[in-house]
């Protein structure tokens, strides 16, 4: 089974508590400190790992070009929502939209630029939005990016709005200027296959599954069923419940699933990482 | 149910997704001030009924529910004249700019169901907390201390939030409101109110206050509000209360007990049952705007309607007297 490297403590994510958050914000302040993490996974035998859109992040992927030590693939997730909630809420969405130009490529800006004229014109003001995904991820694609994923907000809110033809478009557009698969991550695994009904071709979907059925909605067990019933490729994110269950417990609960290929595993602490891809892999 | 939101920022378009999805409902119209935000729902939804009048909104549209998520000061207003239509509504916290205001949309409630945003109490880890002071698993409450803390100013910011017209005020009524709100869920109303507050960074708000509390039952605690915090990416709303046998403490990711003879107890938010159909931006919201839902559905008064949600505003009201002029000031509820 394929373990992949979470980011999130990479970024001052914990779920369990807003001091771990902070430590864990410290401790990987530096390029060098999350390159450690990266290697001793690489050692483990972990080959792929999360980034997302996040300034530390990109310097990250800067210094990892540098150093050249291990052959990482990259699957990018867009966007880092905080920075941009924050920015839509002090300076509007028009102040949004410039923050997110002025952190673009200069080449991608140009082609977006291009496309969201016709956009306007044609009234499709969704897909000048969407357009923003793609400025937002496009200092990213000068790395090794292998896959991106639609942050979970997006993915969910759109559908929220009923608005599923939107994301697909914008998958189109990534994937056509790109040349790299776009899935999505939702929490939402079964009002996400609902909306995907009628959609061709094998989707990457990102969702939590683990044995507490943690933010599996609307219930463990109808993700369940749908895992067990999809041919989509079913990424499991989430396995840890934050932090709050044990691997060996996890992985039993995944494994036994059978679907699933893909596990993320957000850990800084190598033991638990070799633990998690040892268990998987069935040593 | 059809459904209207009024004001797309973060919270507005939250909401929006939400009522959209549950099970019954549809948002029919949206109203903001900004054109070009309007016009990219539409285009994704054709249709959605769009408008930058709220009352031209609310004229055309015959709504049961109406979402009010705009600025603060826009509040008063906009509730008012969704109520006199017989609209339900739920209006995002703080509920208004003071208790005058408050008084005034209670004045015009009209049998309709209302909600006040404040979700943090439909959060497991906090009703968790509340069952266990309630039925004094640790003994009678005999103090608490609070904070909300969040690193969201760094430098001098623009908005509506620091504009004290607009927000009525800094870090305590925007923040602290949430807490204010969370100290009257688990431990009840309050007699009294000291308050200090400070300009760290802001310019015409407070970034800090510091309250000291009494309840009606002669309780004393004390609630640290904060934006300047720093370590906080995300807010973090924690109360911890000293029982006759121990320590209760509790935010939004754990609830923790302490017992006298040192025995720890700590769960975390994912050991909680929680069911939702489906989580938009954070489990709370659906739980908050499902329950006002299922509350107009059987006509039942909701767990913070317009009444209860004053509540905080009748204590910001008597803290901003006290930071003023430095003595402790009586709260006065509608």
């Amino acid at each position: 089974m394929n373990l992949i490297l979470g980011h999130n403590q990479f970024i001052g994510i914990s779920h369990l508590s807003e001091e771990r958050s902070e430590q864990m914000n410290a401790r990987f302040s530096s390029p060098q400190s999350i390159m450690e993490v990266v290697e001793e996974a690489y050692d483990i035998g972990v080959r792929s790992m999360i980034v997302e859109t996040h300034p530390r992040m990109l310097d990250f992927l800067k210094y990892y070009s540098k150093v050249d030590t291990v052959d990482m693939s990259f699957i990018l997730q867009i966007p880092n929502v905080q920075e941009y909630i924050r920015a839509m809420n002090s300076k509007g969405i028009e102040g949004m939209a410039m923050d997110i130009i002025r952190g673009s490529r200069p080449a991608m800006l140009i082609k977006g630029a291009v496309r969201s004229v016709k956009d306007v014109v044609q009234n499709n003001y969704a897909y000048v939005a969407t357009t923003g995904l793609e400025l937002i991820a496009s200092p990213y694609y000068n790395y090794d990016i292998t896959h991106v994923m639609v942050h979970n907000v997006i993915t969910d809110f759109l559908l929220g709005l009923g608005m599923a033809d939107v994301l697909m478009a914008a998958k189109a557009r990534m994937e056509d200027d790109y040349d790299v698969p776009v899935g999505f991550v939702t929490l939402n695994l079964p009002m996400f296959l609902e909306d995907f009904e009628e959609h061709r071709g094998r989707l990457n979907i990102m969702t939590p599954v683990n044995p507490l059925g943690y933010d599996m909605n609307d219930s463990r067990e109808e993700v369940e069923d749908c895992i067990r019933a999809t041919d989509h490729r079913i990424i499991a994110m989430n396995i840890l419940g934050g932090g709050s269950i044990p691997i060996a417990q996890s992985v039993e609960y995944i494994k036994g699933l059978d679907k699933i290929q893909d596990c993320i595993i957000g850990s800084s602490n190598p033991e638990h990482i070799r633990e998690a891809y040892e268990l998987l892999n069935g040593e | 149910m059809d459904v209207g939101v009024i004001g797309l920022g973060k919270m507005g378009l939250l909401h929006a997704a939400i009522f959209n999805r549950l099970d019954g409902c549809h948002v029919t119209a949206l109203c903001d001030i900004n054109e070009l935000m309007l016009k990219i729902l539409r285009s994704g939804n054709e249709d959605v009924r769009t408008y930058t009048d709220y009352k031209l909104m609310l004229d055309e549209n015959d709504l049961d529910i109406v979402v009010i998520a705009t600025p603060v000061f826009l509040h008063g207003s906009m509730a008012t004249t969704a109520l006199k239509k017989g609209m339900h509504v739920l209006i995002e916290k703080p509920m208004a700019k003071t208790s005058e205001e408050c008084s005034n949309i209670i004045g015009n409630a009209n049998g309709s169901k209302s909600l006040v945003g404040y979700c943090r109490r439909f959060m497991p880890t906090y009703n968790n907390a509340k069952k266990l002071i309630e039925c004094e698993e640790l003994g009678k409450v005999l103090s608490f201390r609070s904070h909300f803390y969040l690193s969201q100013v760094d430098k001098r910011m623009e908005g509506w939030q620091f504009d004290p017209y607009k927000g009525g005020g800094g870090a305590l009524i925007d923040l602290g409101c949430h807490a204010l709100d969370m100290i009257h869920y688990i431990l009840g109303p309050m007699r009294s109110v000291s308050c200090r507050t400070e300009r760290v960074i802001s310019e015409s708000v407070e970034d800090i206050a510091r309250l000291e509390l009494t309840l009606c039952s002669g309780v004393t605690g004390n609630l640290a509000v904060s934006w300047v915090e720093s370590g906080y990416r995300l807010p973090e709303m924690m109360l911890e209360v000293t029982c006759e046998k121990g320590v209760a403490r509790v935010a939004e990711k754990y609830l923790e007990t302490v017992s006298n003879d040192g025995t720890v107890n700590k769960r975390f938010k994912q050991c909680f049952p929680d069911p939702i159909p489906f989580n938009i931006g954070g489990r709370e919201y659906t739980a908050e705007d499902l329950h006002l839902v299922q509350s107009v559905r059987d006509a039942k008064d909701t767990k913070c309607d317009i009444k209860v949600g004053s509540m905080p505003t009748s204590v910001i009201d008597s803290a901003y007297l006290s930071a003023r002029d430095g003595q402790p000031h009586k709260v006065r509820y509608l």
